[in-house]
This record gives C-alpha cells, sequence and structure tokens, in this order.
C-alpha cells in the first residue's frame, strides 16, 4: 500500500467499512508512514466534531403550523381542481365553436374568388369568352347618347 | 433496505393515499427527530422550524412517490436538506440586496453545558463547523450530513441521490479531504 491508495482507504475506515485484510494493511501503512497518520488523526478529529454538533434543543413543534399550511394547500388544491373541471367542459365546446367559424370563413372566402358553376356553364354554351368580373361594363351596358336622359326610367 | 415496521408501512401507505389522520400520527412519530437533526445541522432552532415546517408540507404531497427503499426518515433528512439549502440560498442573496452582514442565530435558550466560557467557545467551534459543511458544494454537504448527522448508511444514501454507491464513496472522500483543508486552522489554534 502506498499513500495514494491508503487516502479513499481512510474514508471507509472512519465509516467501519473496511474488511479485515484491508484494515491491517491500512494499520500497517499508517505505522510506517507519518503523514497518513497525521491525516488519519486529522480526520477522526474532524469527524468528532461532527458528531458532537450541539442540537439547540428549543425548537418547538411545527405540527399546528403543517395544519394550517396543509389546509390552505387543501383548499387552493380544490380551487384549481374546480378550474381544470371548468375547462375540461369548455374546451371541447370552444374547440367545436372554433372549427366551424373557421370552416364558415374559408368556404366563403372560396365562394368570393371562384365563379360559380352555373356561370361557367353559360359561359361555355355562348362560347364566349370568360371575362374577368369587374371587367369593363361598356362591352355590356350600351352607352347612352350625350345629354339625352333615359326615358326608360319612370320618373315620379 | 427495509426498515419500516409493518405498522409504519401502512401508515405509509395510508398517507400515499392522502389520509390526513395517519399523516399526523407520522409527523408526531418523526417531528422531534428531524427537528434536532435540522438543529444540529443549520445551528438555528428558528430556521429548523422553518425548514421542518416547509419538509413536513412537502412531505404530505410527495409522499405518494416514496417508494420504500430507504428508511422513510433518511427520505425526509433529503427533502428536508434540499429545502434547508434553498432557504438558505434565498436568505443570503436577500442579504446581500439589502446589504446586511449574515450574523447567523443565537440559540434561544442557554444550553446544559458545564461553564460560560466552555460553552462559548463550543459554540464558536460548532459554528466554524457549519460554516465549514457550507462551503462544501451542495452534494458534498448532503453526504457528509446524511453520513455523520443522520447516520445514513452508503446504500441509504444512494437510493435517496439517485446515483451509485461507488459516487456516494468518491464524494465522501472528496468532501472529507475539502472539510480537513478548510478545518485544519480551527484544530491547529484550538488544540482539539
Ligand atoms: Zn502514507
Amino acid at each position: 500500500m502506498n499513500c495514494k491508495t491508503c487516502q479513499p482507504l481512510l474514508s471507509r475506515s472512519l465509516d467501519g467499512l473496511l474488511v479485515e485484510a484491508e484494515q491491517s494493511d491500512l494499520e500497517n501503512h499508517l505505522e510506517a508512514c507519518p503523514a497518513c497518520r497525521k491525516e488519519w488523526e486529522t480526520q477522526k478529529k474532524i469527524q468528532h466534531l461532527l458528531h458532537s454538533l450541539r442540537d439547540p434543543m428549543t425548537a418547538r413543534s411545527v405540527l399546528p403550523a403543517v395544519r394550517l399550511r396543509l389546509g390552505d394547500e387543501e383548499a387552493r388544491r380544490l380551487w384549481y381542481d374546480d378550474l381544470e373541471r371548468l375547462a375540461r367542459r369548455f374546451v371541447p365546446v370552444a374547440a367545436v365553436l372554433f372549427l366551424a367559424l373557421s370552416a364558415f370563413a374559408l368556404f366563403s372566402t372560396w365562394n368570393r374568388l371562384s365563379r360559380a358553376p352555373e356561370i361557367e356553364w353559360l359561359v361555355a354554351q355562348n362560347g364566349l369568352e370568360a371575362v374577368e368580373p369587374y371587367s369593363d361594363l361598356s362591352e355590356i351596358v350600351p352607352e347612352e347618347p350625350d345629354g339625352v336622359p333615359d326615358s326608360s326610367i319612370p320618373i315620379h | 433496505m427495509l426498515e419500516a415496521g409493518p405498522d409504519e408501512h401502512t401508515l405509509i401507505e395510508r398517507v400515499q393515499h392522502g389520509d390526513a389522520e395517519a399523516f399526523e400520527i407520522l409527523v408526531q412519530t418523526y417531528e422531534p427527530r428531524l427537528l434536532a437533526f435540522l438543529a444540529k445541522t443549520t445551528g438555528s432552532p428558528d430556521m429548523a422550524e422553518e425548514v421542518a415546517q416547509e419538509t413536513l408540507v412537502k412531505l404530505f404531497f410527495k409522499a405518494h412517490t416514496f417508494r420504500f427503499r430507504c428508511s422513510l426518515f433518511t427520505w425526509i433528512c433529503e427533502i428536508a436538506l434540499h429545502t434547508f439549502f434553498d432557504l438558505r440560498k434565498q436568505r443570503r442573496r436577500w442579504l446581500k440586496k439589502h446589504q446586511v452582514a449574515d450574523l447567523g442565530e443565537p440559540c434561544r435558550a442557554p444550553d446544559h453545558s458545564p461553564g460560560p466560557a466552555e460553552k462559548a467557545e463550543r459554540f464558536e467551534v460548532d459554528e466554524i463547523v457549519r460554516s465549514a459543511i457550507a462551503q462544501l458544494s451542495p452534494d458534498h454537504q448532503m453526504v457528509i450530513l446524511l453520513r455523520e448527522i443522520q447516520g445514513a448508511s452508503y446504500d441509504e444514501i444512494a437510493t435517496v441521490m439517485n446515483c451509485s454507491v461507488g459516487t456516494i464513496e468518491s464524494r465522501l472522500f472528496r468532501a472529507r479531504q475539502k472539510l480537513r483543508t478548510i478545518l485544519t486552522p480551527l484544530l491547529e489554534s484550538h488544540e482539539l
């Protein structure tokens, strides 16, 4: 055994965990090595200091405070449970409403952008060129002569 | 590794199902030991009470995670130490922010040791030892306190810290070496 291998054994020896052979090897080394013997004595003193840390023994029971805290925690948990139940009930309803509204919005957008099938059929039947919606109305509506009011519109 | 007797086992199972009456019995059984462990560890009855209160509330809500692989008390001590480290960190942050020196807390009542001079010296030595432990990393503090103050076995410490026995052995070795470095001046000056 050398000083390096001796060190970890010192720690285990403090906890009484060495087997007989290890303990006797350690003791032989400690007898021959003043540095390790000093380390062993120091470690024993520190262990003694830790074991003799005093307990002021004036701490009072915390059970009444714990009871109060548990009551508060319980109330808070119940409140969260209620909130969770409420959320669980309303989330599906909200999701369905959201989906329905989205579908409606999508459908109306598509409807506005695409031509109705009847118009497509009329265009095909009359061999007309496809016209953009809101194209020049003068192609369809006959022009009025300048300054002559439209006599077909009755005046009341 | 199971140290709980059948009664205690049943009691823990009842607590795991939210039985408040079983919890009260458990607290009455463990509270004195927990307060003594915390008073030794923190050196302050006030801090010990604060940590114990927090620990027992956590115990009630975390009981269902206890797997009976170590003694219940070692598990409680591990929760208590984490709670203590957190509270101490919060307190130090507050003191730093408000620029107040941490003077520690005096004992509420005098100890029953022989003379005032000896008592004062023991108090001083205890405070130096606690402050030396506080200089270690949280993992090293945990192994030292569970081993030397609680008396937990390597197996139990490994279980609560969720690592191997070899890791605990090496942490204890390193923690002891660091403590030796920090405490050597104390040992020399006090001729302990
Ligand atoms: Zn040596």
